[in-house]
């Protein structure tokens, strides 16, 4: 299920980032830069009458490949791999085998762009599309040369609550052979218990009563009522952390025949 | 639905029949529930991110790209060229709409307005129903996408073709409102103007409002096998509670759409002296420059059109596992562990 692995095989549990987050983060890059640049050329205009047409020109072009090439370089090679527009989207980028990147791989990224990808010949930005379209990890011309890939880093954290006993039902669940459930319907339960307040209220009741008829299935004992699942479910759950919890807190039970107490002892 | 329960709409009322499963005993050695999500097909089952969304619906095209861009790619092509035969012999007189000065004579004027008129009744009804037909179809192709059904096109279009009226109906029920809106407004503002300004400043938030509440309409219609008013009914129950993250995204997949399609008509449109315009005086567009420009929307219409229809279907069933849990029960379904 991920999309990045190492040179030494480990997979990484890293999603790629496609066109579409990308071209949102490049948008971003781009309308600071034109900000920048904006800004720059009034500056300019203010103190150039008296400068050297010859010199305003060089300036220009000094000026356009600072923004156009020197942000992305300078931004991704200072910050491991994210320019503002990645920083806001949640993007990095990283090597191939998912490293954090060098002023080398940043700079190729940066002239690629420049003169492949974006601007020079890249029909306003029609390369990197077609390009990242057809490439299997949505890699840009940039990517390709310099041996990166960008990641998303933010990934919606995983809703793992603790579940508590409901007091009321404490004796009654320390009766039941709660090791029955199985784990993937305890995950199951745990996930609904945590999202239970943001469900819409008919399908959270229609999910309780399956999962609860479920869990009653497992157990042997019918769940007593449907509108109280939550609890039961609660329960169940609680109980059954509660003796894993018991399980391994207790000392392993001896390991068999010990060997002898000296290591030096001769083999026998 | 013929492939699945996975995307019915979950029962208000607990089966009074349904009894609880028995505990068969599982395979010997079953495998031990994985850290990640349940991930069947192009995005893993548990509530998305905004980029997990957009970049979904890229992962989606590229994971079957024949189903997706092969056949937005013949559509398109087909009812732009239609277009552009049904729209040639107007376009000298909206080109002279441009031009039009105080000293105009009347009847050009109107010529000017009869065309263009036609123009958008032309779109109208060519290209309103090839956009509901291949939405449609890609809304379902998305929903195999995402359960990891094996996506034929035979199949899905048999799947489609039932509902393509209802589609149909789904989709004209805004421009009828619209249309309805505008003709209160009219007859409003011949009677009270002030009151008709205030009226129609109004009305745009609250057209927003209802656009965004009804806008998971389609994927509930194509793949609950709702009817047309049900499914509106079931886009509110999900965008409740959550607008300003759907209008967010559909926002941002628009913006997406629109930079799409301006980076890849732009070279097309300059390359047929399109950008001559700005510099000369406005002409009426060239034949090299027609032929051109409608290549480029047949490409950047091929790219965006999924896009738009794979999100809004991404979209939906974001919303369906946040709100109705259907991660979870379709979890259940494959016997496999949950995120």
């Amino acid at each position: 299920m991920s999309d990045l692995v190492t040179g030494e095989a480990v997979v990484l549990d890293l999603r790629l980032a496609r066109l579409a987050s990308r071209g949102v983060a490049v948008a971003i890059d781009v309308l600071v830069q034109a900000v920048v640049l904006l800004v720059v050329l009034l500056l300019f205009l203010a103190g150039a009458g008296s400068v050297d047409p010859a010199l305003r020109a060089a300036i220009g072009v000094v000026v356009v490949a600072a923004v156009l090439v020197g942000y992305p370089v300078l931004f991704e090679t200072l910050s491991r791999g994210r320019s503002p527009g990645k920083a806001a989207l949640g993007l990095r980028v990283v090597r191939d085998d998912g490293g954090p990147i060098r002023f080398r791989q940043a700079l190729v990224r940066g002239l690629t762009g420049f003169f492949v990808d974006f601007w020079v010949f890249g029909l306003l930005g029609s390369v990197a599309i077609f390009v990242s379209l057809a490439s299997a990890k949505g890699k840009r011309v940039g990517d390709l040369l310099a041996g990166t890939v960008v990641v998303a880093e933010r990934i919606p954290a995983a809703e793992t609550p603790a579940v508590t006993m409901p007091p009321a039902l404490a004796g009654w669940a320390s009766g039941l052979d709660v090791a029955a459930v199985p784990d993937d319907l305890a995950l199951a339960v745990r996930q609904y218990l945590g999202r239970y307040h943001r469900l819409d209220p008919a399908a959270r009741d229609a999910l309780g009563a399956r999962l609860a008829a479920e869990v009653g299935g497992h157990l042997g004992v019918p769940l007593p009522s449907e509108a109280w699942a939550p609890h039961y479910l609660a329960a169940v759950l609680a109980e059954r952390r509660a003796r894993e919890r018991a399980r391994h807190a207790a000392p392993p039970p001896p390991a068999g025949e010990s060997t002898g107490d000296d290591p030096f002892a001769p083999p026998r | 639905m013929t492939d699945g329960p996975g995307w019915a709409s979950p029962d208000p009322q607990p089966d009074p029949q349904r009894q609880p499963s028995p505990a068969y005993p599982q395979y010997p050695s079953a495998p031990p529930p994985r850290a990640g999500a349940l991930k069947p097909g192009v995005i893993p089952l548990r509530p998305l991110g905004v980029s997990e969304i957009l970049d979904g619906a890229i992962s989606t095209m590229r994971a079957h790209p024949k189903p997706t861009l092969g056949v937005s790619a013949i559509v398109v092509l087909v009812s732009e060229l239609l277009l552009l035969v049904a729209t040639y012999p107007l376009l000298d007189d909206i080109g002279r709409a441009s031009s039009i000065t105080q000293a105009t004579p009347p009847e050009e004027v109107l010529a000017a307005f009869r065309a263009t008129m036609s123009y958008l009744g032309i779109i109208l009804v060519i290209g309103l129903p090839t956009l509901v037909l291949l939405s449609g179809f890609l809304t379902v192709v998305a929903g195999k996408a995402v359960l990891g059904q094996p996506i034929g096109a035979g199949e899905v279009w048999s799947r489609v073709r039932p509902r393509l009226l209802a589609l149909l109906g789904l989709t004209m029920v805004y421009p009828a409102v619209a249309l309805g809106a505008s003709l209160v407004l009219f007859v409003l503002a011949l009677a009270v103007p002030p009151l008709a300004v205030v009226v129609a400043i109004a009305l745009v938030p609250l057209a927003l409002w209802l656009y965004v509440l009804f806008s998971l309409a389609t994927p509930a219609l194509m793949l609950e096998n709702a009817r047309i008013g049900a499914a509106f009914g079931r886009s509110r129950k999900l965008v409740r509670g959550s607008w300003w993250r759907v209008f967010g995204i559909e926002l941002l997949a628009l913006v997406i759409t629109i930079i799409l399609t301006l980076i890849i008509t732009a070279p097309f449109a300059y390359f047929g002296g399109g950008f001559d315009q700005v510099t000369t005086e406005p002409a009426p567009p060239t034949v090299t420059y027609l032929i051109l420009t409608t290549i480029g929307g047949i490409i950047a219409g091929t790219v965006t059109r999924p896009f738009v229809a794979i999100v809004t279907a991404l979209l939906y069933t974001d919303q369906r596992m946040r709100r109705e849990g259907m991660d979870i029960e379709l979890a259940r379904m494959a016997g496999q562990p949950p995120p």
